[in-house]
């Protein structure tokens, strides 16, 4: 780094790193706050005396949670569901993409294959059809009723296709005239010199189906096939207590058990943070790319 | 992502309706399983009788997150689900939602906008009303009058109030999900004793004294630590209702705030409106003033204000019976030193205040119109009695088993008596006086254990059941304010009317916000006299009516 040259400069460093340092912190403390609730005593988290270290510490929950066969199914599928979602879904994206990347001279009716896609983004036929269609599809209560319905995400079409537009025409001219075809190109040019923008749209769809839970919650049948996210909301999500029935506020005695839920939020959430370092370096480079080249 | 779901939630809350006020017609493709043996039912009714042969039926359950499991068990293979067999029932699930209601209603209300709803299920009482005015349930007039057996008429007897809320033009379309409220929502003066015996003060036995400790115990320093670090009184965001609601704190005043009561002409008056209601407000502004309430009380939840409890830092509570369960036990077993003990809330007017019952019903058990033994749903509910109280009871199976799982829960119809757990208590009270468990009845049994284990080895896992239902319980109280008539119960039982859908979440709101304001001192007191007004004009006028045309419809 070149030294500080004025003052000026300087304030400005020193103001711009405590700002990004508290940010940084402000992410951060949340979630320390569920490790240390996750790693104390019931008593001690129940009376709301945990902070950002563990009282008591104890790997108790961890060891209940690690043992229970609901958590470790719902963590199976949803690991399934990321796997096959994105395969399918980046499979998709990039065969989309690359057609309408190339101009109305080169594909027939480009503007209306587009206005068709991005028309899905716009409007959209509502809960209950898109649960009907799922329905009479047979799909209800299988994992591809997670995959299929949001197999092709538009917004990320569109971010690839602008990629692949900010591409030098002459690189695949060059592959033509060494007697490649479209689709050669594409695996052989297009995508390898897109990974910066793959690797975003993909970490976008790993997320995405990591963290989504409402389809599963009204798509699946049966908790065996929840995936994990619908698996936390259903046992972190408390009804609000003004209109709990009698029963029900009775058993807020046994699920206010707060040290479990704390570690299934923390083991849910680090496959993902795991994810995150490795893919984030291409994270800034495939967003600005593909809005400023074009 | 997010944004489109919520729309999409609008869309389908819309389309929902939509699709059931135009009727459904084509929903005729009932299964016709078993239809020849409807004949041979119908000579021969038995209140507990068997399926022969067996009949399949459709159903949608919802799990409550707390249900465990015996080892080897599950939703679809339990005491209860083996059972039904034995019965001739062959339960298929459609699905199942084993989390919070909302979520369980939530997609049920999917499943009736799709049209294709199962022939069993349970539902709240908005869906009753929509289902029954869509044609889609099926009379069970006929069925309940024949199979119900003299146990399941006897808790309706009780609690008549339930069944006329399922029943439309005086036919009846769904058992309610009876639940025994006094235990549940009816509210008891908790008091730390530990602190009052520090602090050299008597047993609250009047209101004065109640004001008084709730100032002894804010300024007094009960917890020993020299710190002003303590409150008069537990109170959360929801001031009325919620948890931990004053509506305890209301009733001293003879205020019965969100609820609607009977008038000495008879006509249906809601209570929030009351001029009792802004005596009770001013004092809680005065509290406030002088540091009894929580200074953040407008932001804390349930939860939050349980931390408070469970960290020393309150030593009164308006609560339920159960409160000694959570998040008290909880304090107990922190602070040893802790004692908490139930009382009977005094009036302002001296004696025993009344206290405010929500209504008994909330959720309701219906049959798919068209479904060829409507009668099934009755027979489950006179199984479930039968089970755990009848003849061949057998509580272990099929109530609570030996490893404190309960079984019941896994029953898809259940029900209760109002005052069950009241008689419970006296019950168990009677045995431990002289010792002699034998006359109990295997739930009342669970109970008389868990007191001992407490009383003879400490356990603190029971210490909540001890002071719950044990002799110095908090039923014991309830049952002497069930017995001296002192319980005001809810007197609207009908489903949500036209007028309540649309205004009433804004009308409560607005009641929330005012009543928060007052007692921060934000506005002042007279600004309750403005609230009643805009109520009335922004709708509950209206309200008032059509619960009243309700009430006129019920005689």
């Amino acid at each position: 780094m070149v030294e500080g040259k004025s003052l000026g400069l300087k304030l400005f460093r020193i103001f711009n790193y405590t700002l990004l340092i508290s940010l940084a912190v402000v992410c951060l403390v949340p979630l320390i706050h569920i490790l240390a609730v996750s790693l104390s005593s019931n008593v001690a988290a129940s009376a709301g005396i945990v902070k950002l270290w563990p009282k008591d510490l104890t790997f108790k929950s961890y060891a209940f949670v690690l043992s229970k066969g609901e958590f470790l199914l719902s963590l199976w599928i949803s690991v399934k569901r990321v796997l096959i979602g994105t395969v399918v879904s980046m499979l998709l994206t990039i065969l989309i993409a690359y057609p309408l990347s190339k101009s109305g001279r080169e594909l027939k009716f480009r503007t209306g294959y587009a206005w068709y896609f991005v028309f899905t983004i716009l409007f959209s036929g509502g809960l209950i059809p898109w649960y009907m269609t799922i329905r009479t599809t047979g799909l209800l209560d299988s994992i591809w009723a997670l995959v299929l319905p949001n197999a092709v995400p538009v917004f990320n079409v569109i971010l690839l296709l602008n990629f692949f537009r900010g591409l030098p025409k002459e690189l695949e001219e060059a592959a033509f005239v060494d007697g490649s075809g479209y689709w050669k190109t594409l695996w052989r040019i297009y995508v390898p010199l897109s990974m910066p923008s793959i690797a975003t749209i993909g970490l976008f769809t790993i997320v995405s189906h990591w963290n989504s839970w409402f389809d599963g919650l009204i798509l699946m049948n049966s908790q065996n096939n929840y995936p994990l996210s619908s698996y936390l909301q259903t046992i972190i999500v408390q009804s609000s207590l003004t209109n709990m029935s009698a029963e029900q506020l009775k058993n807020l005695a046994s699920v206010s058990d707060r040290t479990v839920k704390s570690a299934q939020i923390f083991v849910g959430a680090l496959p993902i943070l795991a994810c995150y370092p490795f893919l984030q370096k291409y994270f800034v480079k495939g967003m600005v790319l593909g809005g400023v080249k074009g | 992502m997010k944004g489109k779901q919520s729309l999409s939630f609008i869309l389908s809350t819309l389309l929902l309706t939509s699709v059931i006020l135009s009727g459904c017609g084509e929903n005729k493709n009932v299964k016709s399983e078993g239809a020849s043996e409807a004949k041979q039912q119908e000579t021969t009714i038995n209140p507990l009788g068997k399926y022969d042969p067996p009949i399949d039926v459709t159903a949608a359950k919802f799990i409550t997150q707390d249900v465990k499991y015996p080892d080897g068990q599950s939703e679809e293979n339990n005491a209860w689900e083996s059972l039904y067999k034995e019965m001739g029932i062959n339960l298929k699930y459609d699905w199942i939602v084993k989390g919070t209601d909302a979520q369980y209603f939530q997609k049920l209300n999917v499943t009736i906008a799709s049209g294709d709803i199962p022939d069993l299920m349970m539902v709240n009482s908005t869906q009753l009303k929509q289902l029954v005015e869509a044609d889609m349930l099926e009379d069970i007039t006929d069925a309940y009058n024949q199979y119900a057996t003299p146990e399941v008429k006897s808790i309706f007897e009780k609690d008549k109030m339930a069944l006329q809320s399922a029943a439309f033009d005086n036919k009846l379309y769904a058992i309610p999900k009876t639940e025994p409220m006094i235990g549940g929502q009816t509210p008891v003066l908790w008091v730390r004793t530990d602190w009052l015996k520090k602090l050299n003060l008597p047993e609250p036995k009047t209101w004065e004294d109640v004001l008084n400790t709730m100032k002894a115990f804010t300024t007094q320093d009960p917890d020993g630590n020299s710190k002003q670090d303590t409150f008069g009184v537990a109170l959360s965001k929801e001031v009325v209702n919620g948890y931990p609601s004053v509506n305890g704190f209301f009733n001293a005043y003879g205020a019965y705030p969100r609820i609607w009561t009977k008038d000495s002409s008879g006509k249906l008056i809601y209570g929030s409106i009351q001029p009792e209601v802004k005596t009770a407000l001013a004092q809680l502004a005065d509290m406030y003033k002088a540091g009894e309430l929580d200074k953040e009380f407008g932001v804390k939840d349930g939860s939050k204000v349980a931390e408070s409890l469970v960290n020393d830092r309150v030593g009164l509570l308006f609560g339920p019976s159960w409160a000694v369960q959570w998040p008290l036990q909880d304090n107990k077993k922190k602070n040893n030193e802790a004692e908490w003990r139930a009382l009977a809330i005094p009036s302002i007017d001296g004696g025993d205040a009344a206290v405010q019952m929500p209504f008994g019903a909330s959720f309701y058990f219906v049959v798919k119109k068209g479904v060829t033994h409507p009668e099934i749903v009755i027979k489950m509910a006179n199984l479930f009695t039968e089970k755990l109280y009848g003849q061949s009871a057998d509580y272990l199976k099929y109530g609570v088993d030996a490893e404190g799982i309960t079984t019941a829960k896994y029953s898809f119809v259940d029900l209760a008596a109002p005052d069950k757990d009241l008689k419970r208590s006296q019950n168990v009270a009677e045995a431990l006086k002289n010792t002699d468990p034998s006359k109990l009845n295997p739930e009342e049994k669970s109970t008389y254990d868990k007191i001992i284990t407490f009383q003879q080895e400490g356990d603190l896992n029971f210490y909540g059941e001890t002071y719950q239902s044990g002799p110095d319980g908090a039923m014991m109280v309830l049952q002497k304010l069930w017995d001296g008539k002192k319980i005001v119960s809810e007197g609207y039982g009908g489903a949500p009317t036209e007028t309540m859908g649309e205004k009433k979440a804004t009308l409560d709101k607005m009641e929330t916000e005012i009543f928060t304001k007052i007692i921060y001192g934000a506005a002042s007191i007279d600004s309750f006299d403005k609230f009643v007004e805009d109520w009335k004009k922004l709708g509950g006028e209206q309200i008032t009516k059509e619960v009243n045309e309700w009430n006129a419809s019920q005689k």
